[in-house]
C-alpha cells in the first residue's frame, strides 16, 4: 500500500483511539444510585442521544464577472459546494466537502458562461478534539495565512489565494487554551504530502497531474503556526496567525519551498448595542494586514515571493463592505514548472460591498478589482455574486 | 420536498394570493415586510379572536398541584394545525399560580417521544433532583413529580418552567413543552394598583415542517408562526384611561421580541420575575428568548393598539425576523373614572439589594465563542460531568461576561439573579434584577452575582438561552459549595455526587449503625406518640423541619412515589404509616405542624417534642440536626441528616435508605418486612383515610 495511505490510516487510528480526557475528580464507573439517567456529554445528556448527529450543507454561488483585460469579457461561473459534518461521538467527528465548480480557465478574450466545471473533493477529514487537543488525519487545508480566511468580497482572494493551501493529505496537531479572558491560543502542527490520489482529481473534466512542491509521494512536508483570537490587547477581537510551512520534494520542483505569514485582523466596534443591533445598526470596523514570504517558491531555487495585504473591512446591518491593497512581488530565478510564476510585481485594489438577506439567508456581493502588473497589464474588474448556503439536513437520531 | 427557491418563490408570490377585499393592515404593509414577504411575518385576513388565557392552576391549602401530561398529537395552534409533543393537549401550557410559602408539585407524565425534564426558569429554589434539576431526566414511559417549596422570601413575579434536557432543549420548547409559573404578590408595593385586571401573554413562535409538524430546530428561511397563548392576533378589551397589566413572557426557543405599542408609552414594573426599583417608562422594550417583562398599559383615547414586534437581526453572523403585530388592544366604552396616574411610586423599600457597593469576593470573566454552528464557553462545549466553575458559598462575585462571536446571546442562570452593573463598560443604574441578560455583539457585560440563599448550594449551570446555542454546547456547570460541608465527589457519568452530600441541607447521621427503639414524641395535636405506637405496623419515618425547601420536601415527594407504587402491590397494599419528626421544634408546633401534615401528599404523622425529646429520638434513630446562625430577618435553617427509616414495632430500624432511593426499592422493602410485624392493620387514619 502506499507509503502515504498508511502514514493517513495511522494518524486515524492514533484519532480513534487516543484516550478520553480524565475527568476532575473520581474514578471508574460506579453503578447510578438514582432512578434516571442522568447527563454524560453533549451528545448522551438526555440519556438517549447516541449519534451519529450529521448536519449536511449546500451552498449555490452564482458569479457573474466582466474583465477589461484583453478584449472585454463577460464570464458566469456557478458553484455549487456541499459539505456533510457528522459526530460520531463528542470527540470524534468527520468532515466531507464536494465541490462542483470551474476548474479548467476559460478561453481568453472570450465570453463563457459555466466553463470546465468538474466537481471534486475539498476537505476530507476525520478530527478527534476535546477542544484543548485535536488531531485531524486526511486531506485537509493548512493552517496558513489569515487573509484567505477573513476577506470577504468578489474579487479580495485574487491574490492571497495562492497561499491558501488545501488537498493536503496527513495529519496536524493542535493545542489550545480556553478562553477565559485571555483568549484563545492555539499551537498547530502537521505533516502532509500535496494529494496526488484519486481525490485530487476531477470528475467530468480531465486534469493534468499535479506537480510543485510537495508532490513527489512523500508525506514530508510539515507546517507549524501560532494562531490566537480574542486577544484582550485590544479588546476583543484581536486575533493574529503566524505560521512557517515547507513543502517536501515535488515534481517539477527544484528545491523545497518555504513559507512564512505574519497577519493581524482587528475588529474595532463602533455601535453594538442590543437595540442597535435588533434594529440592523450593529457597526464594526476591521483592518487587516498581512505579510507572506517564500523561499524558493514554486519550487524554482533562488526564487522568492512576498505578499503584503492591508485591508478595511466593515460591517454596518446587513451591508459589509471592504477595500483592500496588495501586492504579490517575485524576485529572483525565474519559475520553473507549470504552476510557478514569473518575476514581476502584481498589485491589486479591490473594493466590495455586498448586502446579506436574512430571511433567505442569501449574500448578494458587488465587487471591483483593479489589477496592475509591472504598468503593463491593467485588467478592471467587476463582479456580482449571489450565494445561499441552505442546511439540507440536520439529521439527529433518538435510540433508547 | 421544496426547494429554497421555490419557498422564496411562493414567498413573493403570497400576497398576489390575498383575496379581494381582504383587509390587510397598512402597517403591517409597511413595517412588517423585509421584502414583501408578508406571508412570512404579517397579519393574513383572518377574524382575529378575542383574547384567552390558558388554563389557571392555583394553589390549595399552600399547594399547587399540576398534572403535565406529554404526548405527541394533533393541535390547534392559532390557526394551523399542528403535530407536536406537548403537555396536556395544548400547545401553550397552563398558568400555575402560587404564593411565596407554597409547595409547588408538577407531575410529569412522559407518554412523549423524548427523554425530558423541567427547569423550573427564574425560581430561586433548590438545585436538587426533585427540585430545579435540570440533570433528572424523566424517560420515555415514566412519570416523575417534581416538590418545589418556594421560599417565603421569594420574588412575585412572571416565572415559566419548560424543558431542558440538554442537546434537545431547542426542539422541545418548541413544540410547546413549557407552562406559565405566577408568583404572586408583585404589584402589593403599588396600592393603587391593587385588583387592576391582569393579561397573561405567552409570546411563542414556532416552525412548522411541510409534514405538518413542528420543526425540531430552528429553520431561519421558513416560516416563521408567532402566537400569543395560542391565539393569532387575538384582541384584548380595555377602556380608555384603564391601566391593566400585561405579563410578557418570551417562550419561544430562539427568536427576540423587540415590543412596542405604535410608539406609545408603557411602564416595566417586573422584570425576570423581579419587581423593579422603580416603574421605567419605554416606550419599546426588548425582550430576548426566555424573559419575562410585566408591563402596564393605558390609553387615553379609544383606538386599536397593537403590540408589534419590530423586525430583527442578531447581527452580523446571526439570524433575522420580520416584523409582526401579535395582539391589539381595543380601546373603547366608558372611560374610567379615575385613571391611575403613572408612572407610581412604590410604597415600602424596594425588595431588591442594590449590589454595587457590596463587597466583591471574587471576579471571573467567561467569553462565549462560537465558530460557525459551533457554540462554546470558554472554548469548551458542555460537558455534564465536568465542573466548570466553583463557587464558594456566601460569597459575592463579579462576572464579566464577554462575546467574541458576531450575533447576540443571552447569558441565563440557574437558581440565581444577578445585577447588570455596566454594559459595554458604561455604568448601568440600578433599577432592576434579571435571571436573562443580552450579550452585545463583540461586548460584554458586568454582573454582581450574591451566593448566599440555601438554594443556591449544588449543581447547575448557566447557559445561552437562544437554546439552540445552548444544545450546541454553549452552557457550563457550577458547583456552589459550602464550605462547611465535603465536597461531593464528580464521578464520570453520573453528573455528581450523592445527593445527600451535595444538599446544602444535610449533614451525616451521627449513627449510621443506630437500631433505633424507644421515643417519646407528641403529635401535632399534642398527643403523645411513642415507639409502642408503631407496635401495629410498619413505618416510613425522616427527620426533617416544615420549613426546609431542600431534603424535605424531596423525601415527601419520594413518600407519595412508595405510596403510589404500593398502591399496586398484588393481594393488597401493605399497611404503612408515613412520619416526620420535626428537628426544629422551637417553630413546629401546634397548627403549623397540623397544616405541614395536611399539606403532605401522604397520610402523614407529623410529630415534634421538647428539645431534649427531640435530640433523645434524633439520638436512637442515628439521625443529626444542626440549627444555623440567625439571618438578618430572624430566620434561618436547620441541617438535618436525611436518611429515611422503615421502622418495625418498638422503633425498631429494619432498613435505611438514603434520601434519593429509588422509590421501587423502598416499596419493594416494605414488601418484603410487611409479613414479619404483626398483621393487625396500621390505622391510617392519623393521616386520614383517602
Amino acid at each position: 500500500m502506499n507509503r502515504r495511505i498508511l502514514l493517513v490510516l495511522a494518524a486515524i487510528a492514533l484519532a480513534v483511539a487516543a484516550p478520553r480526557p480524565a475527568h476532575a475528580q473520581g474514578g471508574g464507573k460506579q453503578p447510578d444510585p438514582r432512578p434516571f439517567a442522568l447527563f454524560r456529554d453533549l451528545f448522551d445528556t438526555a440519556g438517549d442521544m447516541h449519534g451519529p448527529w450529521v448536519t449536511m450543507t449546500w451552498q449555490p454561488q452564482l458569479q457573474y464577472q466582466w474583465q477589461s483585460d484583453g478584449v472585454p469579457m463577460n464570464n458566469f461561473s456557478p458553484t455549487v459546494s456541499w459539505q456533510a459534518y457528522t459526530w460520531f461521538t463528542p470527540e470524534l467527528t468527520m468532515n466531507v466537502n464536494l465541490a462542483l465548480n470551474q476548474v479548467n480557465q476559460g478561453p481568453t478574450n472570450d465570453d463563457w458562461a459555466a466553463y470546465g466545471m468538474g466537481a471534486q473533493a475539498g476537505d476530507v477529514w476525520l478530527q478527534w478534539s476535546d477542544q484543548r487537543t485535536g488531531i485531524i488525519g486526511g486531506r485537509y487545508t493548512a493552517p496558513f495565512g489569515l487573509a484567505p480566511l477573513i476577506l470577504p468580497g468578489v474579487f479580495d482572494t485574487t491574490l492571497v489565494s495562492n497561499y491558501s493551501f488545501g488537498g493536503l493529505m496527513g495529519g496536524l496537531g493542535t493545542l489550545s487554551t480556553g478562553d477565559e479572558g485571555l483568549g484563545i491560543h492555539a499551537l498547530n502542527a502537521g505533516f502532509f504530502g500535496v494529494d496526488t490520489t484519486f481525490m485530487a482529481n476531477n470528475v467530468f473534466v480531465a486534469t493534468p497531474q499535479a506537480d510543485g512542491p510537495g508532490t513527489g509521494g512523500g508525506v514530508d512536508s510539515w507546517v507549524i503556526g501560532y494562531a490566537a483570537e480574542n486577544v484582550p490587547l485590544i479588546f476583543p477581537t484581536l486575533q493574529w496567525n503566524i505560521s512557517y510551512i515547507q513543502f517536501g520534494d515535488g515534481r517539477g520542483a527544484e528545491e523545497n519551498q518555504k513559507g512564512f505569514n505574519a497577519g493581524a485582523y482587528w475588529q474595532y466596534v463602533i455601535d453594538n448595542s442590543t437595540e442597535s443591533t435588533l434594529d440592523a445598526r450593529y457597526w464594526s470596523v476591521g483592518p487587516l494586514v498581512e505579510y507572506v514570504r517564500f523561499w524558493d517558491s514554486g519550487g524554482t531555487a533562488d526564487q522568492t515571493t512576498e505578499y503584503f495585504t492591508v485591508g478595511i473591512i466593515t460591517n454596518y446591518g446587513n451591508w459589509q463592505a471592504d477595500v483592500t491593497w496588495g501586492f504579490q512581488n517575485v524576485s529572483g530565478a525565474a519559475g520553473v514548472g507549470s504552476n510557478s510564476l514569473n518575476p514581476g510585481r502584481t498589485e491589486l485594489v479591490t473594493a466590495n460591498i455586498g448586502y446579506n438577506f436574512f430571511g433567505p439567508q442569501s449574500l448578494v456581493q458587488l465587487g471591483y478589482a483593479y489589477e496592475d502588473t509591472e504598468g503593463q497589464d491593467i485588467n478592471h474588474q467587476i463582479g456580482l455574486q449571489v450565494n445561499f448556503p441552505i442546511t439540507i439536513l440536520e439529521w439527529t437520531p433518538l435510540w433508547e | 420536498m421544496l426547494t429554497h427557491a421555490a419557498i422564496t418563490a411562493l414567498a413573493l408570490l403570497a400576497p398576489a394570493l390575498v383575496p379581494d377585499g381582504a383587509e390587510f393592515p397598512k402597517e403591517t404593509r409597511d413595517r412588517s415586510s423585509m421584502y414583501g414577504l408578508s406571508w412570512f411575518g404579517g397579519d393574513p385576513p383572518m377574524p382575529r379572536p378575542a383574547f384567552e388565557e390558558s388554563l389557571t392552576i392555583r394553589s390549595e391549602n399552600g399547594v399547587a398541584r399540576v398534572e403535565m401530561h406529554l404526548r405527541k398529537q394533533e393541535v390547534q395552534a392559532g390557526d394551523q394545525k399542528l403535530v407536536t409533543t406537548c403537555f396536556n393537549g395544548k400547545y401553550t401550557g397552563p398558568i400555575v399560580r402560587v404564593r411565596p410559602g407554597d409547595i409547588l408539585e408538577v407531575r410529569l407524565i412522559n407518554d412523549g417521544e423524548y427523554n425530558t425534564n423541567l427547569h423550573f426558569h427564574g425560581l430561586q429554589v433548590s438545585p436538587d433532583d426533585y427540585g430545579d434539576s435540570v440533570f433528572t431526566i424523566v424517560p420515555i414511559g415514566h412519570e416523575f413529580t417534581y416538590r418545589i417549596r418556594i421560599p417565603e422570601y421569594h420574588h412575585p413575579g412572571t416565572y415559566w418552567f419548560h424543558a431542558h434536557p440538554h442537546a434537545t432543549t431547542q426542539r422541545q420548547v418548541m413544540q410547546g413543552m413549557a407552562a406559565t409559573l405566577i408568583v404572586e404578590g408583585e404589584l402589593d408595593r403599588w396600592p393603587e394598583l391593587r385588583g387592576i385586571t391582569e393579561r397573561n401573554c405567552v409570546l411563542h413562535d414556532y416552525q412548522k415542517s411541510f409534514n405538518g409538524e413542528v420543526a425540531q430546530g430552528i429553520q431561519v428561511s421558513w416560516p416563521t408562526y408567532r402566537l400569543v397563548n395560542d391565539q393569532k392576533f387575538p384582541e384584548v378589551a380595555i377602556r380608555p384611561g384603564e391601566t391593566q397589566l400585561l405579563r410578557l413572557s418570551a417562550q419561544g426557543p430562539n427568536i427576540y421580541y423587540y415590543l412596542d405599542f405604535g410608539g406609545e408609552k408603557f411602564w416595566v414594573v417586573n422584570t425576570d420575575g423581579n419587581p423593579v426599583n422603580e416603574m421605567r417608562e419605554v416606550d419599546r422594550y426588548a425582550l430576548p428568548p426566555g424573559s419575562r417583562a410585566d408591563v402596564l398599559v393605558k390609553f387615553d383615547k379609544p383606538g386599536r393598539y397593537k403590540l408589534h414586534t419590530s423586525e430583527i437581526r442578531t447581527g452580523p453572523a446571526g439570524d433575522g425576523y420580520s416584523a409582526e403585530n401579535l395582539l391589539t388592544m381595543v380601546c373603547e366604552g366608558e372611560p374610567v373614572a379615575k385613571p391611575i396616574a403613572l408612572p407610581l411610586k412604590a410604597e415600602g423599600p424596594s425588595p431588591l439589594r442594590d449590589l454595587r457597593g457590596v463587597k466583591v469576593d471574587n471576579v471571573r470573566t467567561i467569553v462565549f465563542n462560537e465558530t460557525d454552528n459551533d457554540f462554546r464557553i470558554d472554548n469548551r462545549y458542555f460537558d455534564g460531568t465536568r465542573i466548570d466553575q466553583l463557587i464558594k458559598w456566601g460569597t459575592v462575585e463579579r462576572w464579566i461576561i464577554r462575546n467574541s462571536t458576531d450575533e447576540l446571546h443571552v447569558f441565563h442562570f440557574h437558581q440565581t439573579d444577578f445585577q447588570v452593573v455596566k454594559v459595554n463598560g458604561k455604568e448601568v443604574p440600578f433599577n432592576e434584577h434579571r435571571d436573562n441578560i443580552n450579550l452585545p455583539v463583540r461586548g460584554e457585560v458586568e454582573v454582581i452575582i450574591p451566593f448566599d440563599m440555601p438554594c443556591q448550594v449544588g449543581d447547575y449551570v448557566f447557559h445561552c438561552h437562544i437554546l439552540c446555542h445552548e444544545d450546541g454546547g454553549m452552557m457550563q456547570k457550577v458547583r456552589c459549595y459550602d464550605p462547611s460541608l465535603p465536597m461531593p465527589p464528580i464521578r464520570p457519568g453520573d453528573g455528581f455526587g450523592p445527593v445527600e452530600d451535595a444538599s446544602h441541607q444535610t449533614v451525616a447521621a451521627s449513627n449510621p449503625n443506630a437500631a433505633g427503639g424507644p421515643f417519646a414524641l407528641k403529635d401535632a395535636e399534642g398527643k403523645p406518640f411513642t415507639d409502642a405506637s408503631l407496635n401495629d405496623g410498619l413505618a416510613l419515618m425522616t427527620f426533617g423541619y416544615t420549613e426546609c425547601t431542600g431534603a424535605c420536601p424531596r423525601t415527601m415527594a419520594t413518600f407519595s412515589s412508595v405510596d403510589d407504587v404500593l398502591d399496586s402491590t398484588p393481594g393488597g397494599r401493605p399497611p404503612l404509616r408515613f412520619v416526620f419528626v420535626s428537628v426544629d421544634p422551637a417553630r413546629d408546633q401546634g397548627k403549623k405542624l397540623a397544616e405541614y401534615q395536611a399539606a403532605a401528599a401522604v397520610p402523614l404523622v407529623a410529630l415534634t417534642g421538647t428539645p431534649e425529646e427531640v435530640a433523645k429520638a434524633a439520638a436512637t434513630f442515628g439521625a443529626a440536626y444542626q440549627p444555623q446562625p440567625r439571618r438578618e430577618d430572624g430566620s434561618y435553617s436547620v441541617r438535618h441528616s436525611t436518611d429515611i427509616y422503615l421502622v418495625g414495632p418498638g422503633g425498631r430500624i429494619f432498613r435505611r435508605f438514603a434520601l434519593n432511593t429509588d422509590p421501587q426499592v423502598i416499596a419493594a422493602a416494605v414488601r418484603e418486612y410487611a409479613p414479619r410485624v404483626p398483621a393487625k392493620a396500621v390505622a391510617r387514619a392519623e393521616g386520614g383515610d383517602r
